[in-house]
Parts: C-alpha cells; sequence; structure tokens
C-alpha cells in the first residue's frame, strides 16, 4: 500500500511572531509608564514616603498629579501686545481625592484663579508690579496657601511650584521667590517645572 | 516534460495580519511619541527657596548676557587693590568700575569653575556661612538664573538669593568702596 507523504510544514510564521512580538513590548513599555507615572490608588496615597529634603538636578516629570500649590505661567495678549497669563492651581484638599495638573487648570480657568500681566510690566519698579492684579493674586495665594499648610499638605514642609517657559520673564519667577522667601520656615523648597 | 505547478493560493496578500501590524505599529508610535514628550518635554527643577533680602554677600553674580558674567569675589577688592596701587592717585568710580568690567568678567565655563572652587571651599569651612547673591536683569529669561542656582546646590552652608538688576546699575553713582575686606557696591 502506498501512502503519501506528508509535506512538512515547519517554516516559520514570521507575521504572527512579529505580531506578538509587539503586542508583548507594547505591554510592557505600558505597564513601565504607568509604574513610572505613580499609582493613584488608595493603598499608595495613605503610605508615608519620606521623600529627601531637596533633589539638586532636573528631573524628568513622573506624574501629571498635582501635590502642591503650583502658578502656571503661559504666554497671552493684552490689547494685542505680548505678555504673561498665571493660574493658580490648587491641590486636591483633604478626602477629596486627587486632582491632575490639567484638572487644576480648569477648575483655576473656571472660578477666574487667573490674572494677566499688563504689557511691559518688567519695565516697573517693585513696588509697582507688586501692585499688579496678577501680583497680588500671586502673594494672596502664596499667603493663603502657607496659611492653610497644614490642612493642604500630607507632608511636614509643603512646596510651592511654579511651571513656565524656560523663556519667562526673570521678573516674574524672581517675584515668586521672593514671596516664598518671606515663610522660608514653612515653604523651605521651590519646584521649578521648566517648559521648552 | 514535467512542470511543477505553482500554488496560486500562496501568492495572496494576508490582508488580516497586515491590518493588525499597521495597528499595533500605530498604537506603538503613539504611545513612544507621549512617553517622550512626557520624559523630555519637561523638567522639574528642585531649590530651596531663596533668601531674598538686602545684606552682605561673599559673591555678586551678574548676570550680563546668557554666556557672559560678572563675578565678584574677595580676590575683585585684590584687583581693585593692584591696579589703583598702580595709578597712584585717589581713582574716580568710573575706573574702577572699568577695571572690575575688565578683569572680573567670565564666560559660562569660568562661571562652573568659580563656582566649584567655591563650593569646594564652602565644603571645607563648613562652620562659615556663605551667600552669594544672583542679579539678573528683569526681562531676560530666568533660566539664566536657575542654571547659577541648579550649580550651587548641594553644600548647606551655601546660601542664595536672587534681586533684579542689570549691569548698567554699576554705574559712577556706584562708588565701589573698599573698607578693609568689604567691597561696597550701591546700586540706583
Amino acid at each position: 500500500m502506498a501512502f503519501r507523504k506528508t509535506e512538512n510544514h515547519r517554516i516559520l510564521e514570521l507575521t504572527s511572531l512579529i505580531d506578538i512580538v509587539f503586542l508583548l513590548l507594547i505591554f510592557f513599555l505600558v505597564s513601565f509608564a504607568f509604574s513610572l507615572g505613580g499609582d493613584v490608588s488608595d493603598s499608595q496615597l495613605s503610605a508615608e514616603i519620606k521623600l529627601p529634603e531637596t533633589e539638586t538636578r532636573l528631573t524628568p516629570i513622573k506624574s501629571d498629579i498635582l501635590r502642591n500649590l503650583m502658578f502656571q505661567i503661559v504666554p497671552d495678549t493684552l490689547d494685542g501686545r505680548y505678555t504673561r497669563r498665571v493660574y493658580v492651581l490648587l491641590p486636591a484638599v483633604g478626602d477629596s481625592g486627587v486632582v491632575s495638573r490639567r484638572r487644576a487648570l480648569g477648575i483655576a480657568h473656571r472660578d477666574s484663579m487667573f490674572a494677566t500681566f499688563e504689557t511691559d510690566f518688567f519695565l516697573l519698579d517693585d513696588a509697582s508690579f507688586s501692585k499688579l492684579a496678577a501680583a497680588e493674586l500671586i502673594s494672596t495665594s502664596i499667603a493663603r496657601y502657607v496659611k492653610n499648610a497644614i490642612r493642604v499638605s500630607n507632608s511636614k514642609h509643603p512646596m510651592i511650584e511654579v511651571r513656565a517657559e524656560s523663556q519667562t520673564e526673570f521678573k516674574i519667577i524672581n517675584f515668586i521667590m521672593t514671596q516664598c522667601s518671606k515663610y522660608k520656615e514653612v515653604v523651605p523648597q521651590i519646584a521649578i517645572r521648566m517648559t521648552p | 516534460m514535467a512542470f511543477k505547478r505553482s500554488r496560486e493560493a500562496d501568492k495572496g496578500l494576508q490582508l488580516v495580519s497586515l491590518i493588525d501590524l499597521i495597528f499595533i505599529l500605530l498604537i506603538f508610535f503613539i504611545i513612544t511619541s507621549v512617553l517622550i514628550k512626557l520624559s523630555l518635554g519637561e523638567s522639574k527643577l528642585y531649590i530651596p527657596t531663596p533668601k531674598n533680602e538686602p545684606g552682605d554677600a561673599q559673591i555678586l553674580v551678574q548676570i550680563i548676557s546668557e554666556d557672559s558674567l560678572l563675578w565678584l569675589d574677595h580676590t575683585a577688592i585684590d584687583t581693585l587693590n593692584l591696579y589703583t596701587y598702580r595709578l597712584k592717585r585717589p581713582v574716580p568710580a568710573e575706573i574702577k568700575r572699568n577695571i572690575l568690567l575688565d578683569k572680573m568678567i567670565v564666560d559660562r565655563k569660568g562661571l562652573i569653575d568659580k563656582i566649584g572652587a567655591l563650593k569646594e571651599l564652602a565644603g571645607t569651612e563648613r562652620e562659615k556661612d556663605y551667600f552669594v547673591i544672583i542679579r539678573c536683569p528683569d526681562h531676560f529669561p530666568y533660566h539664566y538664573a536657575t542654571s547659577i542656582v541648579e550649580r550651587l546646590l548641594d553644600v548647606p552652608n551655601l546660601e542664595y538669593g536672587c534681586v533684579s538688576g542689570s549691569i548698567h546699575d554699576f554705574n559712577d553713582k556706584s562708588g565701589f568702596k573698599i573698607a578693609g575686606n568689604t567691597l561696597q557696591i550701591d546700586f540706583y
């Protein structure tokens, strides 16, 4: 009896292989990104992590969750002329959960927690500059934040963050730093988030 | 002669696998682009809150441009004394100013060397407090100043303060008075 010899199909299925390799790659990339981004589960939030007093080098942003008072400075125009606008972004208080920076920005916009600097604000002397609505918003926000520091932040020393383009005028950043220096004992550290 | 008949079915494009692969590639590039934006687009610098108060400082750093700075430390007095002694007459403020601007200006590389030496000194003399004042014009990008602050960190007895001001404030009215080991400069 004659038997037909079966063909040996041992050729590697390249398409399926690439398919699986890419799937695995994406899975590990995404899971790695989540582990960097910080979990927002209750167990993580309630954990007490002792952070170092100061970090001294530029570090990449790992999470978009807002944990401190933040001033976000963005370009703006006033009467067709170039200027800057400052938003006051507040972190979530107590048990009200967590808030992302984007969400806090939306809340600041909704609640009118922003102000625009006058054009050529950098030509003003310090006294005139501090009387601008935007400067007063910054100083009152810092004062209020420091006053409620214990309730607002879980950490012993709350931090103040500034998020601004690298080209933002020194006048604004220095004003914020000067306001913070008044409360150096309570706010020993400032975080500057520099955007391109 | 017998020819082997090729199988027509094997020549067809595997459309399902192709679409599958394209979608996977698309997702891959979307995710990587988002990750790159997150990791490279923005960075955070932690700095101690400055001591923005007027007062005595061991070092004054005046930012002139991105790559040019005036570094005034104890050697500024020696430099002024050396050059004014040669003149053998009372030296007006304008000349003192020109001497400082001529001899004490450094570029970024020079600044890094100066800061390195200062940190080494502050590290060895831990009982002494060092204070550095950084003066920057109001309209300059703030990263000119924060890039200096970033380099001053790590030493506990080294504090800094930031003030507004340009090189034009070093003018004829500034005085540049030397009293003992102190150089007094008045800014108007």
